[in-house]
């Protein structure tokens, strides 16, 4: 198993950026290189009662937002040698998005952090890790 | 964060072999220990009655096989330079035996294939690797 392209999937919470971070070490003793996916869901934005162009507003706010969040994430990979591409994609159910984009990529590792920013049970899945360790046909690793 | 102590939950099936082979490579690249786990669930017998112990001649017989398949396990190690050991455990759950045994020692990673010996679904996962992922306090790769 020769580990050239991985996947990691962040929300911005503690879990992923550890899974992150994780990946890194992992990226610098393959040379691999990193995949970096957030998506924004869709369905989440609740604001097309008011107006349609609210939603839009409020998409094109969290695709700022997350490129912002994500610019960070390039440092550290500069400092440690290893290429980088990030990814943002507008989507209905996040976990599905993540598999079809590991499929289409062909991911040899996916690191993602066991749990999202929605997670209140320390002790099981998140239910995003959970879909996607089960489903995903390539290893999958998860961060706790 | 460097694996210095890797498990690898194995029952011999072709799942864990892969799970294997993968916890080699990482190995390779870290030049960590492995610990391959074994759990040896007792088996009903009339003449015990329904506690399901264990009598020693099964015992001896699971052991005797377990050795067997361990030592081409770990002629293929010595190759690559990997240190390695066999740990059995004894429980009538697998995955209460692998998990408690996890978290009560350092290990800093646990490879496991994503279905054992009785898998038959190919699309999720296998009820102690499940289990695994979701209890086990440290990072788990699940290996398809």
């Amino acid at each position: 198993m020769a580990v050239t392209k991985i996947l990691v999937p962040v929300d911005g919470s503690t879990h992923s950026l550890k899974a992150f971070r994780m990946a890194l070490d992992i990226a610098k003793n393959n040379d691999a290189k990193i995949n970096v996916l957030t998506c924004l869901e869709k369905d989440d934005v609740g604001a097309w009662y008011i107006d349609k162009r609210t939603n839009k507003k409020i998409m094109n706010d969290a695709k700022k937002f997350a490129k912002e969040f994500l610019s960070k994430l390039e440092k550290p990979a500069k400092d440690a040698n290893v290429p980088i591409s990030l990814n943002i994609l507008e989507t209905k159910s996040t976990s599905n998005q993540i598999i079809t984009f590991s499929n289409s990529k062909k991911i040899d590792l996916i690191v993602i952090g066991s749990h999202g920013r929605g997670g209140f049970n320390k002790f099981l899945l998140g239910s995003v890790s959970n879909k996607v360790s089960q489903i995903a046909k390539c290893p999958v690793m998860i961060v706790k | 964060m460097i694996f210095n102590n890797i498990l690898v939950a194995y029952d011999s099936s072709s799942f864990s072999n892969r799970a294997f082979k993968s916890a080699l490579d990482v190995a390779e690249a870290n030049k960590s220990k492995i610990t391959i786990a074994s759990v040896l669930t007792g088996v009903y017998q009339p003449s015990i009655g329904f506690t399901m112990k264990y009598s020693e001649e099964i015992l001896k017989k699971y052991t005797k096989t377990l050795q067997k398949t361990f030592s081409s396990l770990e002629s293929v190690a010595k190759k690559k330079n990997i240190k390695i050991s066999l740990k059995l455990l004894q429980d009538p759950s697998v995955s209460k035996a692998i998990v408690n045994y996890v978290n009560s020692h350092k290990f800093d990673l646990v490879v496991i294939g994503s279905h054992g010996r009785t898998g038959l679904n190919k699309m999720i996962l296998g009820s102690v690797a499940n289990s695994v992922i979701q209890k086990v306090k440290c990072p788990v790769m699940v290996v398809k």
